[in-house]
C-alpha cells in the first residue's frame, strides 16, 4: 500500500463507522461476496435505487469479470480488457478505487472509467506498466468518443506490476483532475459531459489479472 | 525539467490499441497535456495540429527545437 491509500482511508473510515455525519457517497462497493460471483450479479454496498453493475464490452466477455478474494477481478488465462460501469446519478464528483495492476511485463490498461455511456463513448484514467517490467511506467487520461480514442494527457509514474494504487478522478464541469502514484493530471475538456455512469477497467493476460477494490463515487 | 508549449501533429489511428496522441509525446518527455482539447470529431479524418504543454529535460527540449515537425511556441523559465 502506498501513501494515497492511507490518506483516503482517513477520509472514508469515519464515515463507514456511522459517526453522525451523513455519508456523502452515492456509490460504494468493497466487492464483498463469494468468489466467482459475476460482477453483473453482485450488489454494491451502496448505490442509487435500481443501479447495478453492467458489463462494458471492450475486449473480452462478461464472464471474465467477477469477485475474487473480495475484490473485482479478472481471469488469468487470456488477454483481455474488461470494464464495468454503474449509474451513480451524478456527472460531477469524485470517483475513487484501489487498483491492483496485473503482474505483467506488458502494458496494462487498468484503472477508472468515468462519464461512460458505452465502450465507444468513455473516459478512462489508467495505469500503464513499463513493457520492460521495470517500475517506471505512466498514468494516462484517454477520451474515446464515437469509437475514436485520443490520449489527452500523460505523465511518467512509478507503476510497479502487482502493486496496488489509490486512483481518483475529480470531475467538475469541464475540469478533470486525475491522481495516482503521487502524480496528478489536469485537463480541461471542450465538452461538458452529463453522463453519470462510472466504473472500472481491468486488464488481464496469461500471467495474472488485475483487481479493483473500494470503488466509490461521491459529490 | 522545463516546460514548453509545443505545436505538434497527431500520431496514431484512434483505435483502442493505438489512440491518437501528439507526436511530441513519443519523445522521452516526462509529461504532456493537451491544451487544445479539440473534439475528436475535429481530429479525424484529417489529423490536425494541436498544442500541448510538455515537461521534459533541457536536452529533450533542445531536440524538439531542432525537429522541424514541431514548433516551440513558448518556453517557461
Amino acid at each position: 500500500m502506498n501513501g494515497p491509500l492511507a490518506a483516503r482511508g482517513a477520509l472514508v473510515g469515519p464515515l463507514g463507522r456511522g459517526g453522525g455525519a451523513a455519508d456523502p457517497r452515492v456509490v460504494y462497493d468493497p466487492f464483498t461476496g463469494a468468489d466467482g460471483t459475476m460482477l453483473y450479479n453482485h450488489t454494491p454496498d451502496k448505490a442509487p435505487p435500481g443501479a447495478t453493475w453492467s458489463y462494458l464490452p471492450i475486449n473480452g466477455d462478461p464472464n471474465t469479470l467477477y469477485l475474487r478474494s473480495n475484490r473485482a477481478g479478472t481471469v488469468d488465462y487470456y488477454l483481455a480488457v474488461v470494464g464495468a460501469i454503474i449509474d451513480s446519478g451524478i456527472a460531477d464528483g469524485t470517483i475513487m478505487a484501489d487498483i491492483t495492476v496485473a503482474n505483467s511485463t506488458g502494458a496494462a490498461n487498468t484503472g477508472l472509467l468515468f462519464r461512460t455511456a458505452s465502450a465507444d463513448n468513455r473516459w478512462q484514467f489508467i495505469l500503464i506498466t513499463n513493457p520492460s517490467g521495470a517500475g517506471t511506467g505512466s498514468v494516462r487520461l484517454i477520451e474515446r468518443t464515437a469509437g475514436v480514442s485520443v490520449v489527452r494527457a500523460t505523465t511518467n509514474a512509478d507503476v510497479v506490476p502487482g502493486s496496488t494504487y489509490a486512483m481518483s478522478v475529480a470531475l467538475a464541469g469541464t475540469s478533470i483532475v486525475c491522481a495516482a502514484c503521487g502524480m496528478q493530471i489536469s485537463f480541461t475538456s471542450s465538452v461538458r459531459s452529463t453522463i453519470t455512469s462510472h466504473g472500472i477497467i481491468l486488464f488481464t493476460n496469461s500471467l495474472n489479472g488485475s483487481y479493483a477494490d473500494n470503488f466509490t463515487v461521491q459529490p | 525539467m522545463t516546460t514548453a508549449y509545443v505545436l505538434t501533429p497527431y500520431t496514431g489511428t484512434g483505435s483502442d490499441d493505438d489512440p491518437y496522441q501528439p507526436l511530441v509525446g513519443t519523445l522521452p518527455v516526462a509529461a504532456w497535456r493537451d491544451v487544445t482539447a479539440a473534439e475528436t470529431i475535429d481530429i479525424v479524418p484529417v489529423v490536425n495540429l494541436l498544442v500541448v504543454l510538455v515537461t521534459c529535460s533541457a536536452a529533450v527540449l533542445a531536440s524538439i527545437y531542432a525537429d522541424s515537425r514541431f514548433e516551440v511556441l513558448y518556453e517557461e523559465a
